[in-house]
């Protein structure tokens, strides 16, 4: 297990008298690497971030231990992980339990593009050069409009940080918020057909530097994972449901039907999303017997937090490829850091993990994540979950797959990285055909 | 000294030699460089020469280099490479002292030396397996290994003037970007780098945006067309990226092209291409490229930011990656220099340089000979003052003795043990020895009543070869009467001193009594 070697060299090389000063750095690095998949939360400010971390710490959770973050980094962990190094003031460190606790480390930075200082601590963690930089592994950045310029030099920059070998993209993830709000050419605004544009405008965007993009609708799912609707809440959905003026209003903005109809109880709703209200109303016009759970898990499901979860829960099973390269590229920083004259016991570790025995089965597994993401768009879906499989150690690919994969790997007019992938497949199918056999 | 320098390149290798004191690349197979790649034959012969013609075979390997520094279980000198999809498989060793070997055969002359480059982030299994494959080409042994940084920043240095100190190094290569903050001074003399990072990207990225662009701008044309184009990229990528180099070339300088897309069944599309359109679309191949430099300078503690960045590599004669490279050293506020606009060509100055950084650390070990030997002087004629004042001091030697053992001893005699000799006969033998080399007779007031000395320096006579040492004494001849020889086994004298009048006269009433 490369995760605990590189953790017992990390918390050696937190002892070692060279390295005093960067004692907190590296002992954060040795958890880094063995525990949960640590995933960001961040983004642009007023892109629901809030609420999404609302909705992934769960009702109960959100309600005991959701801590203003305006201004500091906060850390939601298992109670059941050992007690956390500290980072420094910026980090508050609460240890609570939630749905993903389990596979994951929950940090809630500060909002982002937004002139003011508190942005500073995610910035520290997002660009190298801090001791903070890379001590997420993952990142869910949140864009409520098109991919700024400085969002996506962010997430560049992010990406560039823990990326593994072949600067991927993998550990990141962007999630456009407001996907209620984002219409496209016919699509109509939150339909599945505008989220599935959004969700390609983003990678697009985001070029290579996101593994996965998740149309959301943060605040939606905060009102439903708060156990939303409410008895009143769901008397006026029926009450919109059983009146098409009132259900025209929806469509035509929140100011209108509050105009429209001042009773209604919109206060909660109101913020919640104009989407999720008409997607009640015609769940409720259809089948008035609908009842208030069921709505809930309407909107549950359409406010992308559950993709968001699967999405983390499918990386989180893969926790050790993002963190050991993670930790890598921390070490790696701080050697450079150090500069030559103190650098060595670093460098060391650094050249050991290169020579680890399992390294290269990392590399194959990482190789997997990769495909699974979708690099390499041209090789057809079967070749590529067959490549995955193998990879994961199952069973051998067929001659003539093998051969297109070594092809690919030597054959030009593809992108260098797509080469590399190509190769680390042929070599695996290569290293199983030089397998000597089981002698019985 | 004939020295050959190579530049075992990730794409192509290049040879450099010195032409009087300029170092210039050396045509190999008639070009400046030729492709790092070797066909393997049905034979298992490994053919350099014009490999990449045999790529129809399927028996070619590239990315040679690559497979030096990848990560794999074995070290680079026991692993075995695969043959395209032959499913043979050759040394890696084998296949670098292949190229190293073609290399050498552009050598004007038999060669002394051999200097071989090598990326900064490669250790020492990596560089064993460099050094053993030199050895399987044929190459004269312990050849001078120097840092590709270190070598494209002496070589730039040669023809355009640098400020001193430290150098963010951008090698953008074919398939390798390779980022190194060095010290050229302290990087050629074999220390670390400050830092590197290698990236898995290179121009190659920029051919393949070309091929994705066109591919791009088929699914508006006949999906027949774009389905022809995408399996003419599967079957033939060789082809296509052959296809789409030539037209980034071509919009190096041009605004537009028409990109001649070949489709399977043998038609062709010409798709209409803008440079800016094309840039646009390869905007995160760039974006990349200097995420991964931010990363590399960011890191750096603060007394280390470079003054200047240096592009090097093939692939920074795009336009759009020089303009990419300024932005960044404004914001850097750094000095850019481009490898190339010397007139060398970007991707051709390690292998200069390579050369110019051997003979460097050579001209400098000369140097360091020379001062310690001058130390080594120094202490040996301080020591022997030492030991010459202690026994001058003992057995009251006069001043006249003292300078003469002075004038007469070699400073760079080693002193271990002042001779004190109080015994004078017609032969006399060494009574001490010093050094080993060095015999001094010393006539002492105490015993011959005047000040008088001898000394025998034999600073290129070992002991063994001397059989005695004479005091040549005589009524006959009072001008032979003090004269000391030494006499070698062989008989023959090998030198004389003469005394003063003074002392021989001096020397004279003492023996008669």
């Amino acid at each position: 297990m490369i995760d605990v070697w590189l953790a017992e060299q990390c918390a050696a090389l937190a002892e070692h008298p060279w390295l005093r000063a960067d004692r907190a750095l590296l002992a954060d690095a040795a958890r880094q690497a063995v525990e949960p998949l640590r995933v960001a939360v961040t983004g642009d400010v007023s892109s629901g971030k809030s609420s999404l971390v609302n909705a992934l710490l769960g009702v109960e959770a959100a309600a005991v231990a959701r801590a203003e973050t305006t201004a500091t980094v906060t850390w939601y962990r298992d109670p059941a992980l050992a007690p956390p190094p500290r980072l420094g003031p910026a980090h508050h460190q609460v240890r609570v339990g939630f749905p993903l606790a389990g596979q994951v480390v929950l940090i809630d930075t500060p909002g982002v593009n937004t002139g003011s200082a508190n942005q500073e601590v995610t910035d520290a963690m997002l660009a190298a050069g801090t001791e903070a930089a890379g001590a997420a592994t993952v990142v869910v950045y949140l864009v409520a409009g098109p991919l700024s310029a400085g969002a996506l030099a962010r997430v560049r920059s992010f990406s560039t940080l823990v990326s593994g070998p072949l600067d991927d993209g993998a550990n990141t993830v962007l999630g456009g918020a407001k996907a209620d709000g984002f219409a496209s050419g016919a699509a109509s605004a939150g339909s599945d057909a505008a989220r599935a544009v959004l969700v390609a405008t983003l990678l697009r965007a985001a070029g290579r530097y996101a593994s996965a993009a998740v149309a959301l609708m943060p605040a939606l799912g905060s009102l439903a994972r708060r156990g939303a609707p409410d008895p009143a809440m769901f008397d006026t959905l029926r009450r919109i449901a059983g009146s098409a003026a009132l259900r025209d209003a929806v469509a035509d903005g929140w100011h209108v039907l509050a105009s429209t109809a001042a009773d209604l109880a919109l206060d909660e709703i109101g913020f919640g999303s104009t989407f999720g209200v008409r997607a009640a109303a015609a769940l409720l016009n259809a089948r008035p017997d609908t009842d208030p759970a069921t709505v809930r898990r309407t909107w549950e499901q359409l406010s992308g937090v559950p993709d968001l979860e699967r999405l983390l829960g499918r990386m989180a099973a893969h926790r050790e490829v993002y963190s050991v390269f993670a930790v890598r590229g921390r070490l790696r920083r701080l050697a450079a850091r150090l500069g030559q004259d103190r650098a060595g016991p670093v460098a060391t570790v650094l050249r050991e993990l290169r020579l680890r025995p399992g390294l290269v089965d990392l590399y194959r597994r990482y190789v997997a994540v990769l495909l699974e993401a979708g690099r390499l768009p041209y090789v057809p879906d079967d070749e590529r979950t067959a490549a995955v499989a193998l990879l994961r150690g199952g069973p051998d690919l067929p001659t003539a797959d093998a051969t297109r994969w070594r092809a690919r790997a030597s054959g030009g007019g593809r992108a260098v990285r797509d080469r590399r992938i190509a190769e680390i497949v042929a070599d695996a199918c290569a290293a199983r055909a030089n397998r000597p056999e089981r002698v019985p | 000294m004939r020295t050959l320098a190579i530049d075992f390149g990730a794409a192509a290798t290049k040879v450099a030699w010195w032409f009087g004191d300029e170092a210039r690349l050396l045509p190999v197979d008639g070009q400046p460089e030729f492709p790092t790649a070797v066909h393997v034959r049905p034979n298992r012969e490994l053919v350099v020469r014009d490999a990449l013609s045999y790529l129809g075979s399927g028996r070619v390997v590239t990315e040679i280099k690559h497979r030096v520094g990848a990560v794999d279980p074995l070290p680079p000198a026991d692993r075995t490479v695969p043959v395209g999809a032959s499913g043979d498989r050759v040394a890696l060793v084998d296949l670098v002292a292949a190229v190293l070997a073609h290399a050498a055969t552009a050598a004007p002359e038999p060669v002394d030396q051999v200097v071989l480059a090598h990326p900064v982030s490669w250790g020492a299994a990596e560089l064993r397996l460099l050094t053993t494959a030199s050895r399987h080409a044929g190459l004269p042994a312990t050849p001078v290994l120097v840092p590709e940084p270190a070598a494209a920043a002496a070589s730039v240095r040669s023809r355009t003037a640098l400020p001193a100190g430290v150098v963010a190094v951008f090698d953008l290569g074919a398939s390798t970007l390779d980022i190194a903050v060095v010290d050229p001074a302290a990087l050629a003399s074999g220390g670390p780098a400050v830092a590197e990072r290698g990236a898995a990207t290179g121009g190659d990225d920029l051919d393949a945006a070309l091929l994705d662009f066109v591919e791009e701008e088929l699914t508006y044309a006949d999906p027949a067309e774009l389905a022809g184009f995408r399996r003419f990229r599967d079957t033939w990528p060789a082809r296509a990226a052959l296809a789409a180099r030539a037209e980034k070339e071509a919009l190096s300088s041009a605004e537009r092209v028409v990109f001649p897309a070949a489709l399977a069944d043998g038609g062709q599309v010409d798709v209409p291409v803008t440079r800016e359109a094309w840039v646009d679309h390869a905007e995160p191949v760039f974006t990349g490229w200097l995420a991964a430099l931010d990363e590399c300078l960011d890191s750096l503690a603060a007394g280390t930011r470079p003054a200047v960045l240096l592009g090097t590599g093939g692939s920074i004669a795009v336009p759009a990656v020089r303009d990419e490279l300024a932005a960044a050293a404004r914001r850097r506020n750094c000095r850019l220099v481009l490898a190339g606009d010397d007139g060398l060509g970007p991707g051709r100055h390690v292998a200069p340089g390579a050369l110019i950084v051997a003979e460097a650390r050579a001209e400098r070990a000369r140097r360091e000979a020379a001062a310690a030997s001058e130390r080594a002087a120094k202490a040996r004629r301080e020591s022997f003052d030492r030991e010459l004042a202690r026994v001058s001091a003992r057995d009251q030697i006069t001043d006249v003795a003292v300078a003469a053992v002075r004038e007469l001893v070699p400073t760079d005699a080693a002193v271990r043990t002042a001779v004190s000799w109080r015994h004078a006969s017609d032969v006399i033998t060494f009574g001490r020895y010093l050094n080993g080399r060095l015999g001094l007779l010393v006539l002492t007031e105490t015993t011959m009543t005047w000040s008088c000395l001898a000394a025998v320096v034999t600073g290129t006579l070992h002991r063994r070869d001397i059989a005695r040492i004479v005091v040549t004494r005589g009524a006959d001849s009072l001008t032979e009467y003090g004269r000391v020889k030494v006499v070698r086994r062989t008989g023959s004298p090998i030198r004389f001193w003469s005394l003063t009048d003074a002392e021989i006269d001096a020397v004279r009433r003492w023996y008669d009594g």
